[in-house]
Formats: C-alpha cells, structure tokens, sequence
C-alpha cells in the first residue's frame, strides 16, 4: 500500500518537471555569498513554480512566466549563525543574447538587496556593475520597480536608470526579471517567507526563541465568541482570513509565547503588523511590515507593549480596538504540545 | 570538519526516516527534491541502411538534505534501464549488441564539507573530471565530447573533493575504473581530475589530468591524460575546443582535438552545433589516425520534450571515409 501511495504521489509530480537533467543543477555558492558576505552558510528550499503562481504573476504584471520557467525551483536563505539575512533567488530571462540569469538578493520584506548576473553573454553587462545604476534598483520593492517600467512591461521608463541605447535591452530584462522573481516568490513560497519572517520578530523580540511552531487554527470558537462580544460587528480592522499565529519555543523546548500577524486596514492605513506576547499573554513587541506610515500611529500602537487583558484599557479609539482584538485573539490556554 | 558533516548527514537521514511512519517518511523524503521520468528513444541508421534502436527508461532524482543551519548534502540519483537493438558497434557497457541493462548514469552524494562550496566530498557513481563533459550536461543526449571515446565510459564509481571558489572550480576523484558496475577484477583505479575558472564566465579555460588503469573487455589497461578545454561565448555562439594527449597502455600513444561551433535561439530551446574530433595514434597495435565530423540540431518543442538529430561522417581513417556517415535521431521525454 505505501508502495503505491508513493508511486502515485510521484506520478502526481509529473507536472513539476523541469527540462533540465538534474546532475546539471548546481547551487549558487558564489553568488550567494558575495551578495551577503556576512553569511556563514545557507539552506534550501525547493518548491512548486506551477501554474497556480503562473496565474498570480500575471495578476500582477503584464507579462507572466513562460512555460518552461515552470518546475520544482530553489530559494536560497542565506545565514549568519543560523539567523536569516535575506534570501536568494536565481530565474532567468530570455534576452536577445540567449538567456540571462540573474541571482537576487531579497530581505524579508522582498526589497532588492542586490543582483549579480550569473550568465549573461550581452557585452553591456559592465554597465550594470555601476554603482549609479545598482542603487536605482537595489533597495526597491515590487511596486518601486514596477515603477522602472514602461504601463505595458516592454520598455524602460525613459531615465529609468542611467544607461546609454545600448543597455537598454538588457535593463528591461533585467527590471522584468526582478518584478517576475518577486511575484513568484511571494506567491510560491508564501508560507516560508511568512515562516521566516515570523522566526525573525519573534527573535528580535525574545533572542532566547529557538523554534517558532505555525498554528494549525487561530480563531477557535472561543475566540471567536469572545472577538464578537468585545469587538462588535464593525470589527477592529483587522481582516482575520489573513491572520497567522505562532507558538514560541525557547531552547529547552518550553513556551514562552505567541506571536500573531494582522492584516489591518484602518483608512487611511493597510498593515502588516506583528504581534508578540509572552507566556502570561502580555505583549513584548509589535513591528511593521515595511516602513511605519507615520511616527504618530508607530507611537500609538507601540504605547501599548505591556498592556495585557488583565490590565484593562479603555477601547477608545481605533488603535486600542485594534490591540484588544489582537490580546483576545493571543489569549488562550498553554500549549501543552504545540502543534508541529 | 569531514566527521561533523558525515554524521550530520547520517543523523539528517536517519531522522528522515525514522522521525515519522507510513506517510510521514515519505512526506519527508519528497521535502526539497526534485522527481522526473526521464525517457528516450534514439534510432541509429548508418551508412549501410542498418538500424540500430536504443531505448532508456530513467528516475532523475535531486534531493537536498538540509537541517535549520544550512544544507548538508545534494543527492542526484539518475537510475536508467537501457535496452539496445542491433547496436554495432557495441560500447562495453552493453553485454552484445541486443541488450537490456540498467544504467546508473549519476548515483551519488556531494557532501558538504565547507558550506561556502570551496570544498565537498561526493561519493557515488560520479562524472569523471576530465574536459568539457565537467561543465556541460550531455547524459542522455546526442551530443557528445571525448569521455567516453578517452576512457570507455563517462561515469565510474568512487569519490571526489570538489568544490569552486571565486574564480575557480575544481574536481579531483579516485575511482574504480571499472565503469557502470563496481568491479575490482585486476584492481583498476582511476585518478582524475580538473582545474578550471569559473564556469559563468565567456571565457572558460581547464586543465584536466587522468592516471590509472580501466577495466575494459581486454582486461585492466593503463590509461594517462592531460587534456586543456576552453570554451569562449560570444552573443548566441559558442566555440568549444578540447586537446589531450596521453597513452592507452605502453605501446599506444593519442593525441586528440576537438573544436566545435554552436549557436542558440534566444530562448535557448534550438540549440545547433558541428564538431571535429581528430584523433591520432602511434605506437604499435595502434590504430588508423582517425577525423571524424559531427553536425547536429537540437529542439525543446514543449516543455519536458526534446528532438534532436545528428548527423556523424568519418573524414578519415577506419576505411570509411567515403562512406554515408549515420544519422542518430533521439525522442526524449521528462515528465
């Protein structure tokens, strides 16, 4: 029976298909560490580019991945003492020379850190290794380097970035290169990048956290009694399909708290927002995804670190219905094995 | 260092294995690899209208074994069965020229020992390091460069050191000699490797030696190799060029050169190329110097299919030089 199973769970596989023989492969060992050079090693993670992904690319853009991009890929997470400093991600474009594969460097918050041509036979290439040309890119996000490019994708934005006629070609695949890598990698690796981001606030917040285990259901029935009698019907804001939740371990394996992202969207404000308690349901940080808007709302929602059920507060205004639906939705009983 | 990574790799394995049951394991396994059926028919008509068919059936697995500080080692996995028809000449990997045969083309684990790949040990049935073969991925296709012809086969038992720093990447292997099956008759052993820049670059130069002896059908044969490789891009052409010299036994010396030109579409999915290999023995019981041409076309139609023809005519030597040549056309399929 377990023969068959893994039979027809590989002949499930077979869309995954990549052209190219797999003793081919090689991994990125340079490249990677040249973009991050404090890195001590790095780890893989191999997942599904299918049509799914193919799709949300072209939701986003007006070009998507060609067939043959298609297949089981890698993203690299470069580290440092087994903390993640970014990622790294290879795709390759097709380009008037034959096909130009780029390696990029993303934070967390998928903002370029940097790019190297892994190969690339177009003689501009040198232009790109000019610092004028990799701080137009370097450091943007998906909507900044959107902005690079032409409304239709086939050109860039005149001024876009400084290069002469005959770079030209070779900056739009690049620019659409990078949008595509982004647009895959949020849409193919959601769930390790919302992991990774997790297991990084959660140490920022507390550096004894070892593991960071997602939760399987976040609003219970409990919860959810207990968010319709405090919050109302209008809701806090918070849009709860998005919200994601994690147990924190320490080294010994012991709980030591939770951790939850929000999704809030209160005009004029649409944020990621992440929330971390420790084990007597008391919050200990908040950070945004990004940039805080404004120094008033980051004051606002950063006032409440400390506050806690027990310690009552009034729900006055928006931020204090937003921070009491995010301590309802983290209290709950102890963990006795956390879900794994 | 070598010690911490083997037993990381032992213990990532086994905890793979043993953490969970029934789906579980499974489960784990599928975790970061890579799964395709790699098929293909080739059909060889030569000169003479004969026919040959060729058919392969493979696994072409990638598996990274990774643990939360980084990964530890890459599995490739490339189990094949081969059968062959009226295939004459017949390689000697084959038992006649009808055949069936399992073929391990890649079989092995590349460890890492440094996790800047400056250094990793892969132990298996692993590609010799020697010339073009290193850089290019030619298994199962028709294009071909001078591994085989050099030393009766592509692939050998053993384990390797091999790793790439900035601007260099190397392989240095001790192997069986003894090819597709690990057999110790006569104890051959092969030593290989090579030395070359890195292979991103449009400009790639290597240096590659060889030293030991092979099993082949008329025993256990010294063979000694040096060989430079360079390969030089320039927009959508390629040229490629291979020189060795060296010895097969005391009494046989060779010097061969290969030189070949392609050229790619833009999507690189129509690749064409044209090689000359000239090979040129003296010593006695040596053979005719030989120069052969090679000429041909490969098309990726959809995605996991590809065509390809070629078509090989002796210029020189063996007394067919004015013969017909043969067409070789392949079918391959990877889903």
């Amino acid at each position: 029976m377990k023969t068959l199973v893994a039979l027809l769970t590989l002949l499930s596989l077979s869309h995954r298909v990549d052209a190219q023989a797999y003793c081919a492969l090689r991994d990125p060992n340079r490249q990677i560490f040249e973009l991050f050079p404090q890195a001590d090693s790095f780890r893989s993670i191999v997942r599904t580019i299918g049509e799914a992904t193919r799709q949300d690319v072209a939701e986003r853009l007006p070009f998507t991945l060609h067939f043959n991009e298609l297949g089981r890929h890698t993203v690299y997470v470069a580290q440092k003492e087994g903390q993640t400093l970014g990622l790294v991600h290879v795709r390759s474009e097709a380009s008037r020379w034959g096909l130009v594969e780029v390696a990029w460097a993303f934070d967390l918050d998928l903002r370029v850190h940097g790019f190297l041509f892994q190969r690339c036979r177009d003689r501009s290439k040198p232009l790109f290794e000019l610092s004028e040309v990799r701080s137009r890119v370097n450091g943007k996000n998906f909507a900044e380097l959107e902005e690079l490019l032409e409304p239709d994708g086939m050109a860039l934005r005149a001024e876009a970035l400084p290069l002469p006629e005959r770079g030209l070609a070779l900056g739009t695949a690049l620019v659409r290169n990078g949008l595509k890598t982004i647009a895959t990698t949020e849409s193919a690796w959601a769930d390790d990048i919302w992991q990774l981001r997790a297991e990084s606030v959660a140490r920022r917040a507390n550096a004894t956290i070892r593991e960071v285990v997602a939760l399987r259901r976040l609003y219970g029935p409990e919860v959810r009694e207990a968010l319709t009698s405090a919050i109302g019907p209008n809701g806090s804001g918070v849009v709860r399909a998005e919200s994601r939740g994690w147990e924190l371990l320490d080294e010994r394996k012991a709980w030591v708290g939770r951790l939850l992202v929000t999704r809030w969207q209160h005009s004029p404000y649409d944020l990621e927002l992440y929330w971390v308690s420790d084990e007597h349901g008391t919050l200990t940080a908040v950070e945004v995804q990004g940039a805080w808007p404004d120094p008033d709302l980051r004051l606002a929602i950063e006032s409440n670190v400390g506050a806690n059920l027990g310690a009552h507060f009034e729900c006055a205004g928006s931020v204090e219905l937003l921070v009491h639906e995010v301590l309802l939705t983290l209290e709950r009983p102890a963990p006795e094995s956390p879900a794994r | 260092m070598i010690f911490t990574n083997l037993t990381l790799l032992g213990g990532a394995l086994l905890a793979s294995g043993l953490q969970s049951t029934d789906a579980g394991w499974f489960a784990s396994w599928l975790e970061n690899s890579r799964w395709t059926i790699d098929e293909s028919v080739r059909v060889v008509v030569d000169g003479d209208g004969d026919v040959a068919t060729l058919a392969f059936f493979g696994l072409d697995i990638h598996k990274v074994i990774s643990t939360k500080n980084g990964d530890i080692a890459t599995l490739v996995l490339q189990p094949t069965l081969a059968r062959v028809d009226s295939l004459v000449p017949t390689p000697p990997i084959y038992d006649g020229p009808d055949d069936w045969e399992v073929v391990w083309r890649i079989f092995n684990a590349n460890i890492k020992l440094r996790q800047d790949g400056a250094l990793n040990l892969r132990v298996g049935h692993l590609e010799l390091p020697f010339g073009l073969e290193t850089v290019l991925d030619t298994n199962g296709t028709l294009r071909q460069y001078q591994l085989a012809p050099d030393f009766g086969f592509k692939a050998d038992w053993g384990l390797s050191l091999n790793g790439e720093t900035d601007d260099v990447e190397y392989e240095l292997a001790w192997t069986r000699g003894s090819g597709n099956h690990y057999r110790d008759d006569g104890e051959p052993g092969l030593i290989s490797g090579r030395i070359g820049t890195s292979r991103y670059s449009d400009r790639i130069f290597g240096l590659s030696v060889a030293d030991g002896e092979v099993l082949t059908p008329m025993g256990v044969v010294e063979r000694q190799r040096v060989g430079v490789d360079a390969m030089f891009y320039r927009r959508n052409l390629g040229l490629f060029t291979e020189l060795s010299t060296g010895s097969n036994g005391p009494d046989v010396d060779i010097h061969r050169a290969l030189v070949e030109a392609n050229c790619r579409n833009p999507e690189e999915t129509v690749l064409g190329w044209v090689q000359l290999v000239g090979s040129d023995f003296d010593g006695s019981g040596a053979g005719a110097d030989t120069l052969d041409s090679r000429l041909g076309v490969r098309w990726d139609p959809a995605k996991g299919w590809t065509m390809g023809v070629q078509y090989t005519k002796n210029l020189q030597g063996e007394g067919q030089a004015d013969g017909a040549g043969s067409v070789a056309f392949q079918l391959r399929y990877r889903f």
